[in-house]
């Protein structure tokens, strides 16, 4: 009998082990990267198409594009991030700036205002809240996206995940 | 503090009493602390009372397959009813195979399910 307690106590350490990881590193996120032109990756004229939780399966993580845009942003920029540099990373950086230009029939994107940034941010809070729901993950959006106020009371924001960017044609 | 040990909650449903007497010295090898309810309506009531005490929640379901499913759905239904608890793992475990079905259901309720052997 205790071979057969063995596979339960090795399921419930990985179990275990499994959610300390997802504490202490975030959970990990899965970005699609369209419209990628021969030999380059996260270039000016791609379009982040979409975005999902990974947990065995995928799980969408449902946003409008400036919402997708900003995801991306803070996963590509690591350090935390105020509203007005997302925003003005957001209207001149080129990836952003060219945002799906290589894709056919891309309507021209509206500049982002810095005001509008603590809005997406709550947005894709609960956007990942569904998403942590959906695949039954015990996780506070805050926690992985959050956000940290200096000692200027400054509020900057942090992606805490592991991020890995697809790229398709 | 030098010394201390996190001390890990678990949560055992087994109506096997032979089973369950078994497998608690076991867990205690590896330094589990194990609350046993024979059926998960008490399970229910102790996670009402202490939800914020449990790691993870293990559960013979070898003789109770009929009501598994649901119990897990009146699990999630009051963690997410619960924002300041923490939902615990659930791990399933049962003596007798219950095909590819059962498990499926079971994983997409978010827990899993291994076969004693």
């Amino acid at each position: 009998m205790s071979n057969n307690f063995t596979l339960i106590t090795r399921e419930l350490e990985f179990m275990l082990a499994e959610q300390r990881t997802l504490l202490a590193r975030g959970p990990q996120i899965r970005i699609w990267h369209r419209g990628r032109q021969p030999g380059a990756k996260c270039w000016p004229g791609e379009e982040v198409a979409a975005a999902a939780l990974v947990v065995g399966a995928e799980f969408p993580i449902l946003l409008s594009t400036t919402g997708l845009l900003i995801l991306d942003y803070l996963a590509s920029h690591r350090l935390p991030q105020s509203a007005t540099e997302i925003a003005d990373g957001l209207n001149t950086e080129p990836f952003y700036a060219e945002h799906g230009s290589n894709v056919c029939h891309r309507p021209a994107r509206s500049r982002v205002d810095h005001r509008v940034i603590r809005t997406y941010i709550n947005r894709l809070r609960r956007s990942l809240a569904a998403a942590f729901a959906k695949a039954h993950l015990d996780l506070d959006p805050y926690s992985v996206l959050a956000s940290e106020t200096t000692d200027s009371n400054v509020v900057k924001y942090r992606l805490r995940a592991t991020v890995e960017f697809v790229h398709g044609e | 503090m030098k010394g201390d040990v996190l001390r890990i909650s678990i949560l055992l449903i087994d109506d096997d009493q032979a089973h369950a007497a078994a497998l608690i010295p076991h867990l205690g090898v590896h330094r589990y602390h194990v609350t046993l309810c024979p059926e998960p309506r008490e399970a229910l009531a102790q996670l009402s009372r202490f939800s914020l005490s449990w790691h993870a929640i293990i559960w013979n379901v070898t003789r109770s397959q009929w009501n598994c499913l649901e119990t897990l759905r009146a699990i999630n239904d009051f963690f997410q009813g619960s924002p300041h608890s923490s939902r615990p793992r659930i791990l399933c475990f049962s003596a007798v195979y219950r095909g590819p079905q059962f498990r499926l259901e079971v994983e997409r309720l978010g827990a899993r399910l291994v076969y004693e052997q």
